[in-house]
């Protein structure tokens, strides 16, 4: 029973939890509880109160589960729910700014729609951005994680943050952009000296949107 | 990536705990389908309300624009455009922009507006109620609101309309000539049947290059001085124009001076 029910998709779970199986619950729980905390903790850099957030979120999920539309993928609403409610989060500290309107998503931009090659250089790249998350805004730090770490893809992520894709895109490249200049200011000269082929090419390939 | 799950471990069980046993315990309970459909229904309500709004404050819109003439202000070159400017109603303006804004925030939930630009719905909803509007303004609407607020039907609405609907750009003046003068002046008779003369000065723009006959009916812009227009500029009404911009109300239904 266990078995089959784990060979469900999100979608068939909540289904059933919508008609009245609410102990299958669980089985979402145990699917996004890690990838929730990870999220949390990687975009809200320095809180203390991130495991209650992390519960909050799924409590949400729970009360609005019969809001979720089957058709529609459960990783992006509940990605949504704790975007919603890490950003609320933000707010109420006031650690970091974060303007109520966004010009990004006003105009639409030329940077592709097509996601990035991301398995080049994958682990180079994660334990860059891991070491600089934190020097970024909000609006870019979370396309990031969402990205390289989440491993949503652009349409998802467009779909967790309410802007359009090509957005998405924009602020991925700015994000590494961002931090490519952070390198240019500081470490990057004794990064070079270790490891100088491997670090350029990572941004290059990112760069090249 | 190993190391951080293995030092969370201890931390997720306990916040799975805390989770999952508020819900099990019942302390957390889901909303029913029914909440969910009421709230959209309740947003759809709203959301329709604003857009009525939006379409009927731009068909005032276009009432002022029309009825007051001003519309047809920025004819006369740079004077024209500057009076027009002066008169437009602006608040008007800001709070159909302010509805159009609230649209935007309503719409937004759905991934068909937010997978675009902003700028796209924005212009899609401008568009939308500024056809709308402008549909309604030339039907009969309009008149036969006015007519029922002449009538002392629509007492609420009265002082808005008189607010909005009913002035006309100071300086600005229209009606039927009926005698032209050998000294470069003429007298026109204005809707409400005032009798004014009009003095035509070596400055006074023609956009339209016409003769002025007697019988055309006209719109003029220029300074009351001694009870006579020192006209800065005159056209001819036509049949079209007058058919978007008709004769004013009458009399008693103007804002005292």
């Amino acid at each position: 029973m266990a078995n089959s029910l784990n060979k469900k998709t999100d979608e068939e779970i909540v289904s059933m939890i919508q008609l009245g199986k609410i102990e299958l619950f669980d089985i979402l729980f145990e699917r996004y509880e890690e990838k929730i905390s990870r999220y949390a903790k990687k975009f809200l850099l320095d809180y203390d109160d991130i495991e209650d957030l992390v519960q909050q979120v799924f409590i949400k999920a729970y009360i609005n589960i019969k809001s979720f539309d089957a058709s529609r993928k459960f990783s992006s609403w509940i990605y949504r729910i704790a975007h919603n409610e890490f950003i609320n989060a933000i707010r109420k500290k006031e650690k970091e700014p974060l303007p109520f309107f966004d010009l990004d998503a006003l105009f639409p931009s030329t940077v592709s729609k097509n996601d990035i090659d991301k398995k080049i250089q994958e682990k180079e790249l994660h334990s860059l951005l891991e070491k600089h998350l934190n020097k970024l805004n909000p609006k870019y730090r979370e396309p990031l994680i969402l990205y390289y770490f989440e491993c949503l893809s652009y349409k998802e992520i467009a779909d967790v943050l309410h802007i359009p894709t090509s957005t998405v895109g924009v602020r991925i490249k700015r994000g590494i952009e961002s931090i490519k200049k952070t390198l240019q200011k500081s470490d990057y000269q004794i990064w070079q000296v270790k490891q100088p082929i491997n670090h350029q090419k990572v941004l290059k390939k990112n760069l090249l949107l | 990536m190993a190391s951080e799950t293995t030092n969370q471990s201890p931390k997720s069980s306990q916040e799975k705990s805390t989770a999952l046993e508020k819900i099990k315990s019942g302390k957390v309970k889901m909303h029913s389908k029914l909440y969910f459909v009421l709230k959209t229904l309740l947003w759809a309500i709203g959301a329709v309300l604003i857009f009525i709004a939006s379409v009927y404050l731009v068909n005032l819109l276009f009432l002022v624009l029309h009825k007051s003439g001003l519309w047809l202000l920025p004819t006369f070159g740079p004077k024209g455009m500057k009076v027009f400017l002066s008169n437009f109603p602006w608040i008007l303006l800001l709070i159909v922009l302010i509805f159009v804004a609230l649209l935007e925030i309503l719409i937004r939930r759905f991934s068909v507006a937010y997978k675009r630009p902003m700028i796209y719905s924005i212009l899609a909803i401008l568009v939308l109620i500024s056809l709308i509007g402008f549909l309604i303004q030339k039907s009969s609407f309009n008149e036969h609101i006015l007519k029922q607020v002449e009538k002392g039907h629509l007492p609420i609405t009265n002082r808005f309309y008189n607010r909005y609907g009913m002035q006309r750009p100071e300086n600005v003046y229209f009606g039927v000539v009926i005698k032209i003068n050998n000294d470069k002046s003429f007298f026109i008779k204005e809707d409400n049947g005032t009798l004014r003369k009009v003095e035509i000065l070596s400055s006074t723009y023609f956009p339209q290059k016409i003769n002025i006959k007697e019988g055309d009916y006209i719109m003029v812009m220029g300074r009351m001085i001694n009870g006579i227009i020192r006209a800065e500029g005159i056209r001819k009404i036509d049949d079209l124009e007058k058919k978007f911009n008709p004769p004013p109300f009458s009399p008693s239904f103007l804002p005292p001076d």
